[in-house]
């Protein structure tokens, strides 16, 4: 987006400046990821285009009659997925992955076991397709608590997708609404 | 519903399958879990769900007889 000078009390901007801000928002929509399974596997979703990337899961639930965790991993190609040396932290009341180290998957958040007790979870993930330490921040919460998480993947590995998972099979309900952060 | 199924999500079509898991990929899944430690997760059963809280007292130090 080409960046004009500030305007002065004179000029009006013009309907193409308008358009242009419009179609420049500072997030801006990739896709929507309709949640129900234990693993779903969400390819080509990270590319050149962005270096980092908000995952927006909203009335995210689990059906497995437990309350769990949806958790993430990383993966190239067809899929192939990729266990990095995931450092990830959290607080969470009670309900929490404290100073969990060297697991496989991140922590996103954690499910209550009903739709009326659904929460949503805002992750925040930054540079999972330059060759660069791919890392993340997430708060989260429902209708009986909430929290904060964190952490890294340990590699400077390119990545071009991400596998939601759930804690021991349980399987995840929601939605994910996915958006690139624009560069400039 | 139908537990165990594995979906395949494709961001630049926006098509998704979904299969029942395998098996051997259940085991395998559940293999990724192993020796993973909760920290301080409270296990679901002791709070139906619900977040603990801490039990606090608001009893008068002294005082009056």
């Amino acid at each position: 987006m080409t960046i004009k000078p500030n305007y002065i009390i004179s000029q009006i901007p013009s309907v193409a400046d308008f358009n242009t801000f419009a179609a420049n928002p500072a997030l801006q929509y990739i896709t929507t990821v309709n949640l129900n399974a234990v693993t779903t596997n969400i390819s080509s979703v990270f590319s050149s285009t962005y270096d980092n990337y908000r995952f927006e899961f909203s009335k995210i639930y689990s059906t497995s009659g437990f309350v769990t965790f949806p958790l993430m991993s990383f993966t190239s190609g067809a899929g192939t997925a990729h266990f990095d040396g995931v450092k990830s932290t959290s607080s969470a009341g009670a309900n929490s992955f404290n100073g969990q180290n060297g697991s496989a998957y991140w922590l996103c958040g954690y499910c209550n076991t009903t739709q009326l007790d659904a929460g949503q979870i805002s992750m925040d993930i930054y540079n999972p397709f330059n060759t660069k330490t791919t890392s993340y921040t997430s708060k989260f919460s429902n209708s009986t608590g909430g929290g904060f998480a964190g952490g890294i993947v340990n590699t400077t590995t390119s990545y071009t997708g991400c596998q939601i998972v759930g804690l021991f099979g349980s399987n995840i309900v929601g939605t994910l609404r996915v958006y690139g952060y624009r560069k400039a | 519903m139908s537990d165990n199924i594995a979906a395949e999500f494709d961001a630049e079509t926006g098509e998704t399958t979904t299969r029942t898991m395998t098996e051997t990929e259940l085991a395998e899944l559940a293999a990724t879990f192993e020796g993973l430690t909760l920290g301080t997760l409270i296990e679901p059963a002791e709070t139906d769900g619900a977040l603990p809280f801490i039990e606090t007292t608001n009893e008068p130090e002294g005082g009056d007889e």
